[in-house]
């Protein structure tokens, strides 16, 4: 018992607080000894202080003084072997910029299915704090909502392009179509389009169109890829047979016509 | 004295030269084996099992191979030995520096071996035979069998301490004889065990023999064999012990290899072996497998037979060695099956015991050789046909062999047993890089070098190089050796091939890195797409939605096994090496003086001759062989030979040489034939195919002109096909030649071509970074709709039609997969192969169809509920499938149609394959089957081409089964089928619709 070293008393905070600016952080104690370590433990990561002794104690003072993310902690003292805590509510200090977050889902909407769409919305600064929605008193806002149906992309928050959704064009309702006879080169010029959807909007590029027709005996099928809302075909044209013609896109099929010198 | 100067000298001789056959085998061996490795066999197999030692000592799991297997198949010391060395140098520097050691205590094995039964000159000549022997060069340069030589190397260092035992019952002898067979167990168990009966069983027999009196060894072969029983009784005791230790020994020290081969034996179909073939009927096997490796041997037999039937101690060693000479003969006589058992024919390749074989001859022949350079031999030859003659009989004797010896070398090289080194780093590149190694790959034609792309990545592949350990029935069922060189395997080669590629997805198999666009058909129709040519020529092919590596449980071992199995068997080589050290500093100088067996130096006239002549008659006769096939075959001879090697030098793409069988005119020079050519060919008899059979038959033959007509059956990767030809020869010079087809060549009207492709371009990752997912950056599934699917049984055939669209804006890649749940609750799952568009347009759709089990198997097991999964992923190719194509159906008796097809190709690029994927439907638009028809040659840009085919219709015949329930899931989400719609085009046609689905091999970022 003679042996055992007196335990070190606990110090003082002399200006304890129940939350705390962690940038601006200047924590005095009112203690003795000179040989102590000061860390703030905070629920996600240790942020070690710098300490600086005087008369009475010491101060201690982040040694990197930036945000933080906000939550409970504790501030931890230790010296030689002996550990005091004291809990602490940690916050930034004002002013620090806040990102808004619009998710959407789904990103890509077709028409043909359904115009709705979810949107989620919430706020964080810089250092990944939720904050209130601007000028609400919640942190998740939350709504369906019906999109216009013109094809393009759009963007959920302006200049990023991460968040940007995309209103395809639906399938083409009708299948316009027409044929015109070269004669000097003795060859019809096929043409299906402009094909729309119910929308107006141009359907989609590359959308696959089957040309079939057919010459004699033979039935022919032609597939073109779909450019600007328009695909075309090019038949040599014979004087003694008859081409009967029709484009098909899925389910939708054009008119069938004949071609005839 | 006079006896211990000839001694000291004969030692000095002997080890001279034993030093000068080590020295010498560093400079040649040493230098040439890091180029002869890429070549060989085995070597990149055991690199790859150093290489897990490597990385996971005591985990004898390895999954980078067949889903995973136990590395405790296969006696670890010899990967264990080059893994440590791999830890100071690179792997390959690794194996040399252990070649080269095992190389040298071999030769010093041979010299102790040799001692055995002759003085230390002799020993020293057979130590430098041993240097240029050709089935060591062979098993070294040509196979890479390192286990094979080290054991071997160890276990004729072990037997002259066994004779030593046995003679003088000392127990250091047992102890060293002991530790160096614990090495051999150690290395390579099948050595162990045969070394038992050709090696230890003769050594014994010998020292027995030489521990009887001299007056006992005189007596009549019965009288002797009694004397010789009585002998080994009186010697039980050594013989118990020696027999149960080695027991022991063989049990214990790789006892998980037992436990291995007890718990998990191999059920494999056997795959066939060049060295079991009867070598009349398959001379390229005898050639490889047992003339060059015993050229020597052979020319040697008339003095090896003498030697070693002239003594009684050597009768042990002449059974063996016969033995060993008949069983490496294979399949050329019935003995050796009926030796070794159907069994054990069809696993052991049979090579093995020819090499046993040149090794027991090895001191027989040195003492010729020894005798023929300086002993009764070459004074007889001196005496009979005069010095210069024995000198220049000598010279050009040692000259041809050591030709002999450098075309072993170069075997590789001359006749290539693997494909050119590639270069891996690109590979390993691509599957460093993002994430690949979470999907298996798969190699083709790469040779024996997948399994050094093994051992420098951690990414797993679903084929692998060492056949023992395969458990997946869909290679244990086929004799396929390996995946990646499927194509020399035949048929069930590439229905095993085919089996993988059609069903990646059991498998988590992704990518395929291919050295030969052979597979590309299979690959293509099979739903694979050309990724990316990396910068060493490898073509990446890719399949879209297969899963990434489901976590797999390793087989069990006890944790002490995996210690054993990391510890002892290394520590045998550490006791062999300190042992050694303590018996080299307390034993070998007391035996420095011990006298040698005493031998006849004499040979009949009859073996001088024939000996001192065949080596030369042999390796002169083998080059002049050579030489001829080279220079001097007659390849023109007659009509036929000149039809039969046109055709061979076309099938090896020597396209200068096939080009001189032509008639010579200025009017047809070799640029006119390969221009027609490249016109003309093209396609998938020309391109992808390798000549199967062929048969001549003379039309027509005249005293200067013929007509021939030529079958071939081309073996291609999507099947057998045929064709006829006719050729019209002349005569001239006495040389046939062929006369060059009038060629009409097919001209588009137009001079420059275009086309308008409308392609795609996925962006990729947006956020760079290593973590997997950004919610943001993600691409939504595709839609698809299924049209319709139905469950058609044919007879004993069952499948699942339907057709598919792909309702997005997108192209898409579309994956699909039939589960049956049956009445036991086991699930079964199917996949489609080639009767399918895997990459489909912008509202593009079509047929489908997946094979399921025989009608037998399925009722048996009576279907619960069928599944039909869709998954869909954003492609940006595939989906360009043909030309407009044209199409008329003739009806034929039996329900059979003649679809006759018009293709016309307005791409920019040429239609390698043409094909059709035809649907029979029925009048309210059920489909009724799918079947995919190719076209053998290609159509070129602009051009037209029509071909046939027969079809046989099953809609009377066939039964639709609508009682099972199909539930449908696309994307995981469960869809109903759309409402069934006629198709009016196939009404018109016979029920028969048809699109188009050819393949074209030019512009990757078509398809």
């Amino acid at each position: 018992m003679g042996c055992s070293k007196p335990s070190t008393p606990k110090p003082v905070w002399v200006n304890m607080a129940d939350s705390l600016i962690f940038s601006d952080a200047m924590l005095t104690f009112k203690t003795v000894g000179k040989k102590w370590n000061a860390t703030i433990i905070s629920f996600v990561q240790p942020l070690p202080l710098s300490v600086i002794y005087n008369d009475t104690g010491f101060t201690a003072k982040p040694e990197k003084p930036d945000g933080i993310i906000e939550g409970p902690a504790q501030i931890c003292l230790t010296t030689e072997g002996e550990i005091f805590y004291y809990p602490v509510y940690l916050i930034n200090k004002k002013g620090i910029p806040v990102i808004d977050k619009d998710y959407r889902s789904p990103k890509t909407v077709n028409p043909d299915s359904s115009l709705m769409q979810q949107r989620m919305i919430h706020s964080i600064d810089s250092f990944r704090n939720l904050v209130y929605l601007s000028g609400k008193s919640e942190y998740f806002f939350e709504e369906e909502i019906a999109l216009a149906p013109k094809a393009g992309t759009y963007r959920a928050i302006q200049k990023e392009s991460l968040t940007s959704f995309y209103m395809q064009p639906g399938s083409a309702v009708t299948i316009p179509f027409n044929a015109i006879y070269d004669k000097k080169q003795s060859r019809y010029t096929v043409t299906a389009g402009p094909l729309k959807d119910r929308y107006n909007n141009t359907v989609a590029d590359g959308t696959r169109v089957n040309f079939m027709y057919s010459l004699g005996d033979e039935t022919y099928r032609t597939e073109v890829s779909l450019l600007k809302g328009f695909a075309e075909l090019m038949i040599e044209a014979d004087p003694f047979t008859k081409i009967e013609l029709q484009a098909i896109i899925n389910n939708t099929s054009s008119k069938q016509i004949n071609l005839t010198p | 004295m006079n006896k211990l100067n000839n001694s000291l000298w004969d030692d000095y001789l002997g080890k001279k030269l034993l030093l000068t056959a080590m020295s010498l085998a560093l400079l040649t061996h040493g230098v040439i084996l890091y180029y002869t490795l890429p070549r060989t066999y085995d070597a990149f197999v055991h690199m790859f099992f150093a290489d897990h030692y490597a990385r996971f000592w005591f985990e004898p799991w390895e999954y980078r191979w067949y889903t995973g297997f136990l590395t405790i198949s296969y006696p670890p010391l010899v990967h264990q030995a080059i893994a440590l060395l791999s830890k100071l140098f690179p792997l390959k520097v690794a194996f040399c520096i252990y070649a080269i050691t095992i190389l040298q205590i071999l030769l010093v094995g041979v010299y102790r071996f040799t001692k055995l039964f002759f003085d230390k000159t002799t020993a020293g000549v057979a130590a430098l035979l041993a240097v240029v022997l050709s089935s060591i060069v062979e098993t070294l340069h040509v196979y890479g069998q390192m286990p094979t030589l080290t054991g071997l190397s160890f276990l004729l260092n072990a037997l002259p301490f066994l004779y030593q035992y046995i003679v003088k019952r000392k127990l250091i002898y047992l102890v060293m004889a002991l530790s160096f067979l614990s090495v051999v167990i150690s290395s390579h168990h099948v050595t162990a065990i045969f070394g038992m009966a050709f090696f230890i069983a003769p050594t014994i027999f010998m020292a027995l023999v030489d521990s009887l009196p001299e007056e006992e060894k005189k007596k009549n072969i019965f009288k002797f064999a009694w004397v010789l029983i009585v002998a080994a009784f009186k010697k039980y005791l050594q013989f118990i012990l020696f027999g149960g230790l080695v027991i022991v020994l063989a049990v214990g020290l790789i006892f998980p290899y037992w436990y291995w081969s007890k718990t998990d034996p191999i059920t494999q179909v056997s795959i066939p072996h060049g060295s079991r073939d009867n070598f009349f009927l398959k001379p390229s096997s005898g050639l490889i497998f047992f003339i060059i490796p015993l050229t020597l041997i052979f020319a040697l037999l008339p003095a090896i037979s003498y030697t070693i039937t002239r003594q009684k101690r050597l009768i042990g060693w002449a059974a063996a060695f016969f033995l060993c000479l008949l069983l490496g003969s294979g399949g050329t006589t019935p003995i050796p099956i009926k030796l070794l058992g159907a069994n054990a024919f069809n696993i052991l390749t049979l090579d093995r015991f020819g090499f046993w074989a040149s090794i027991i001859a090895i001191p027989f022949m040195a003492k010729f050789i020894y005798s023929f350079m300086a002993g009764t031999v070459k004074d007889y030859l001196s005496q009979k046909f005069g010095t210069s003659t024995h000198f220049i009989l000598s010279g050009v004797s040692g000259f041809f062999y050591l030709l002999f010896i450098l075309f072993i070398f170069h075997l590789g090289t001359f006749r290539p047993l693997q494909p050119k080194e590639i270069e891996i780093q690109p590979m390993l590149n691509f599957l460093n890089r993002d994430d690949h190694m979470r999907w298996r790959f798969l190699t083709l034609g790469f040779g024996d070098q997948m399994a050094w792309l093994s051992s420098n990545s951690l990414a797993a592949s679903v084929d692998g190089n060492y056949h023992s350990a395969r458990r997946l029935p869909e290679l244990t069922t086929r004799p396929v050796e390996r995946l990646e060189n499927a194509k020399f395997s035949g048929d069930d080669g590439l229905a095993s091939l085919n089996d993988f590629l059609a069903n990646s997805e059991k498998y988590s198999l992704k990518y395929v890195f291919s050295n030969d666009r052979y597979y590309d058909p299979l690959l293509y129709y099979n739903g694979w797409n050309r990724t990316i040519r990396l910068e060493n020529g490898i073509m990446v092919w890719e399949k879209g939605n297969i899963s990434t590596i489901k976590p797999l449980k390793p087989k069990e071992v006890l944790p002490i096994l995996k210690k054993a199995w990391g510890i002892i068997p290394v520590s045998s080589l550490c006791l062999a090496v300190l042992l050694t050290i303590f018996y080299l500093r307390r034993y070998k100088a007391k035996d420095y003086f011990e006298t040698v067996p005493e031998t006849n130096h004499h040979y009949p006239k009859l073996v001088m001759l024939s000996s001192s002549l065949l080596p030369l008659i042999f390796s002169a006769g083998f080059f002049t062989k050579i030489v001829f096939e080279l220079l001097w075959t007659k390849e023109q001879k007659d009509p036929k030979t000149a039809v039969l090697n046109y055709y061979n030098h076309l099938d090896f793409q020597r396209f200068e040489n096939a080009f001189h069988f032509f008639k010579p005119t200025p009017t047809y020079p070799l640029d006119q034939y390969l221009l027609e050519k490249s016109v003309n060919d093209g396609g998938l008899l020309p391109s992808y195919a390798k000549l199967d059979s062929i048969e001549v038959k003379e039309l027509e033959v005249k005293k200067d002109s013929a007509q021939m007509q030529v079958y071939t059956r081309w073996r291609t990767s999507l099947g057998h096909r045929e064709r006829m030809d006719t050729f019209s020869l002349v005569q001239q010079e006495s040389k046939w030649y062929i006369l060059p087809k009038i060629f009409v060549p097919e001209i588009p009207d137009e001079q420059m071509r275009s086309y308008t492709y409308t392609l795609f371009k996925k962006q990729g990752k947006r956020v760079i970074s290593s973590f997997p997912s950004v919610k943001d950056d993600r691409v939504k599934k595709p839609f698809a709709a299924v049209k319709q699917a139905h469950f058609i049984r044919n007879g004993n055939l069952n499948y699942i039609t339907g057709e598919i669209l792909n309702a997005d804006d997108i192209p898409i890649n579309v994956s699909l997969k039939v589960s049956i749940r049956y009445q036991n609750d086991t699930i079964k799952d199917y996949y489609p192969g080639t009767a399918f568009q895997y990459n489909l347009s912008p509202k593009a759709s079509n047929f489908f169809q997946v094979q399921l089990d025989s009608t037998k198997l399925m009722d048996s097991m009576q279907i619960k509920a069928i599944n039909l999964y869709v998954e869909t992923d954003v492609s940006e190719k595939g989906y360009i499938h043909g030309g407009t194509t044209g199409y008329t159906i003739q009806s034929l008796p039996n329900d059979e149609v003649l679809i006759r097809t018009t293709m016309y190709n307005e791409l920019t690029s040429e239609i390698n394959i043409p094909g059709i994927l035809i649907a029979e439907k029925d009048g309210q638009g059920n489909i009724w089957q799918a079947q995919l028809a190719l076209h053998p040659t290609a159509i070129r840009s602009g051009l037209n081409m029509t071909f046939e085919h027969h079809f046989q219709k099953i809609e009377h015949t066939a039964q639709m089964l609508n009682q099972y329930p199909l539930n449908l899931f696309i994307n995981g989400q469960p869809r109903t089928i759309m409402v069934l719609q006629k198709d009016d085009t196939a009404n018109s046609h016979d029920g028969i619709a048809i699109l188009p689905h050819c393949f074209m091999s030019q512009e990757i970022y078509l398809q």
